[in-house]
């Protein structure tokens, strides 16, 4: 029942809308030379998107 | 007179005061005289005059009636016995009329004495009556008394106890016999007598009924808490006598009531966590998530492939829905402490809903939905509005109704006027309809009607923050919502007096592509590594550009001073000191005052922007950053930097 909980479902969210970002940042990643300007972008996205998605996974949400 | 026809005519005509008669008449004799006179006159004295009357026959008449007799030889005798018959007659007369007035009187008396005597009997049986519904209402008082389960007492002024009912008996295990006469400090704890006695004093000093709340020992039930209506008894003077008291045991309810406040704070509690919870965690995932929305402008600029280019949408929007998620948290922790902040101006709905229709125009072509509006109906028509929240509602009904349609259907938008001042604002839609029973959850956090099955996105808090936005611009929103046929939601604001003031449309954002421009030295004061590859990221764009960077508030003071750079750019949210402090100190420094300062924070509220604007900083950009924008304002205040000291660039 847990997942029903507004803040479960929330955190769902969240973490889908993260994977959706970290998804297509490295199927982008996958084609660039190595010491590209976009490839240090992409790596800048991917890195903001998993430390969002280990905060998110970090926190215990209250009982609600 | 001779013959008895004159005599019997002359008695019945007139009376007489005395009859006298001869015994011996020609036509007839004094005996059948006698005779008639004692039928016609029985009262008026009857002499007889004679000759030859023998003295028998004289005693013999005067048996019979008559009052004298005189011989006609002694006929000088008849003046007195004329006179004495008279006397007599009137005598007896008057012994007659004696008598009659005495049993006249006797017989009032006898009638007086009868209807006296009745109305005793009457007033005997009224008073037994009486007595008897007086028992009766005794009895039916005692009866309420007792029965009631009320405890029910009654003092006198000196607090002895008069009366206790049968529930005072068996609630405080007292027989009324043992109370009557006591006083409460002779039954109950010290502590509580004086509470009762306080309270009789107070009900009787004022005069009136007064209700306490008092605590009772009950032997062996422990303690009670009492409801107790207090009301002194007033006598004809008005002035009080004694002192009632009707008590009702509320000991359960309080306990439920404490049960529910209990309850209640605990939900609240757990609510405020919650919300504490959310919008701390919302505060944490904004940081990364600005970064995301940065350098995701950044590839956007690059030279990617189309599909590559797809894919950067598909992150930027992922980035915007995340920070939309966040966003609605904090906005509703917001609302929930009071402390959103609104800038109510005049706004045009038609320019208004023109906006937010143009945003949900692309979803809406993708599933062939038409949005129709009643220019009309719209036409120059204002209302009290934030115009940013309420462009954010609009968008919330708006992409609801795009988003629950059916493939082919229509969103109407339309107004109607339903009160003299307000305005409501209609977004119909074709889609399935609520059913009733859901349609009270549509408003409550986190509530998506069957969206779990249809896969729709959303943060459903939507409708929340909504009605939030719209109660605090004093506006209500609601719903109606027909099965099979679609629903319409609404939102109702004030109208304006006066006109909209259009908002000046953004100024024209340079491109991304690399530029010279002017050689420059700019110092980015900010704490997070993400945001600092960004703005460098962001000014490798500009190859004239040195960036110098701070990690705290006191470096970059320091770097500042030492650097002179052209522009700050300046972190609220710094480890040591507050952005804040460090403009105050820039603008107190002779050396420094001069150097454009530009804010760049995750924290837009009006308040804020307008103190530190108000504080000497020259612009204040709010985080994500868009690219476009940070250039333009870098770019625009370096320009006015060298325009205003033309000499800088020779020395630079």
């Amino acid at each position: 029942m847990s997942e029903t909980t507004p803040g479960a479902r929330w955190r769902h969210d969240l973490k889908n809308q993260l994977g959706i970002v970290l998804g297509f940042a490295e199927l982008i990643l996958e084609d660039q030379e190595p010491s590209s300007a976009t490839r240090a972008d992409l790596e800048e996205i991917l890195k903001a998107a998993r430390r969002a998605m280990d905060l998110v996974d970090a926190w215990e949400a209250p009982s609600d | 007179m001779a013959t008895r026809e004159e005599f019997e005519r002359a008695l019945g005509s007139q009376p007489f005061d005395v009859i006298i008669a001869d015994d011996r008449l020609p036509s007839f004799d004094g005996l059948t005289a006698q005779a008639i006179a004692a039928r016609l006159r029985p009262t008026t004295p009857f002499i007889f005059v004679s000759g030859t009357l023998g003295e028998d026959i004289a005693v013999e008449r005067i048996k019979n009636g008559a009052t004298d007799y005189v011989l006609k030889q002694r006929l000088g005798r008849l003046p007195g016995a004329i006179t004495r018959a008279i006397a007599e007659a009137r005598m007896r007369d008057e012994h007659a009329q004696a008598a009659g007035e005495i049993r006249r009187l006797n017989a009032d008396l006898e009638a007086r004495v009868l209807q006296r005597t009745a109305q005793l009997a009457e007033a005997n049986h009224a008073l037994e009556e009486r007595e008897q519904a007086l028992r009766h209402s005794e009895a039916r008082l005692s009866a309420i008394l007792d029965h009631s389960p009320a405890v029910i007492c009654m003092k006198d002024l000196d607090g002895r106890y008069v009366f206790v009912n049968r529930q005072f008996e068996r609630n405080l295990a007292m027989t009324r016999e043992t109370v009557v006469g006591l006083k409460d400090h002779d039954v109950f704890p010290p502590r509580l007598a004086d509470m009762y006695r306080a309270n009789d004093a107070e009900a009787i000093r004022l005069r009136q009924a007064l209700h306490f709340e008092e605590p009772a020992l009950h032997p062996g039930g422990g303690v009670h808490v009492y409801n107790s209506a207090k009301f002194p008894l007033l006598g004809l003077d008005g002035e009080p006598y004694a002192i009632c008291t009707v008590s009702t045991d509320i000991t359960e309810r309080k306990h439920a009531e404490d049960e529910i406040k209990a309850a209640r704070l605990e939900a609240e509690r757990a609510n405020r966590a919650k919300s504490e919870f959310l919008s701390r965690m919302s505060h944490d995932l904004r940081t990364p998530l600005n970064a995301v929305l940065g350098f995701a402008q950044l590839l956007g600029a690059d030279a990617l492939t189309d599909d590559q280019h797809d894919s950067v949408r598909q992150i930027r929007r992922g980035g915007e829905h995340l920070l939309d998620l966040i966003n609605e948290v904090l906005d509703i922790a917001r609302i929930e402490a009071g402390q959103l902040s609104l800038s109510p101006e005049p706004v045009e709905v038609r320019e208004i809903v023109g906006h937010a229709l143009a945003l949900v125009a692309p979803l809406a072509r993708q599933r062939q939905i038409s949005l129709v509006t009643s220019e009309s109906a719209l036409a120059s028509r204002s209302v009290v509005a934030d115009r940013q929240r309420l462009n954010q509602i609009l968008l919330n009904l708006l992409s609801n109704a795009v988003k629950y349609n059916r493939d082919g259907g229509q969103v109407t938008v339309g107004v109607e006027q339903p009160s003299e001042h307000n305005l409501r604002i209609n977004v119909t839609d074709t889609g399935p309809g609520i059913p009733p029973q859901k349609l009270r959850l549509l408003f409550r956090p986190f509530e998506r009607l069957g969206a779990e099955s249809t896969a729709i996105e959303g943060t459903g808090l939507g409708l929340t923050l909504s009605r939030g936005l719209a109660e605090a611009m004093g506006g209500t929103i609601g719903v109606v919502s027909r099965l099979d046929v679609g629903s319409t939601f609404w939102i109702e604001l004030r109208l304006a007096n006066e006109t909209a003031v259009s908002p000046v449309p953004s100024a024209e954002l340079p491109t991304l592509e690399a530029a010279d421009g002017p050689a420059a030295t700019v110092l980015y004061i900010e704490d997070n590594i993400a945001n600092l590859r960004l703005v460098e990221r962001v000014l490798s764009r500009r190859r004239a550009v040195r960036l110098l960077t701070a990690p705290d508030g006191r470096q970059g003071l320091s770097r500042a001073l030492s650097e002179r750079p052209d522009v700050v750019l300046l972190d609220l949210h710094l480890p040591d000191l507050n952005g804040e402090e460090v403009l105050r100190q820039i603008k107190a420094e002779v050396s420094l005052r001069a150097t454009p300062v530009i804010v760049l924070s995750a924290d837009a509220t009006p308040g804020q922007v307008r103190r530190l604007l108000a504080s000497g900083a020259d612009a204040y950009l709010t985080k994500p950053l868009n690219i476009q924008e940070v250039l333009a304002v870098i770019d625009r205040t370096l320009r006015t930097v060298r325009a205003a000291s033309p000499s800088a660039e020779d020395g630079a």
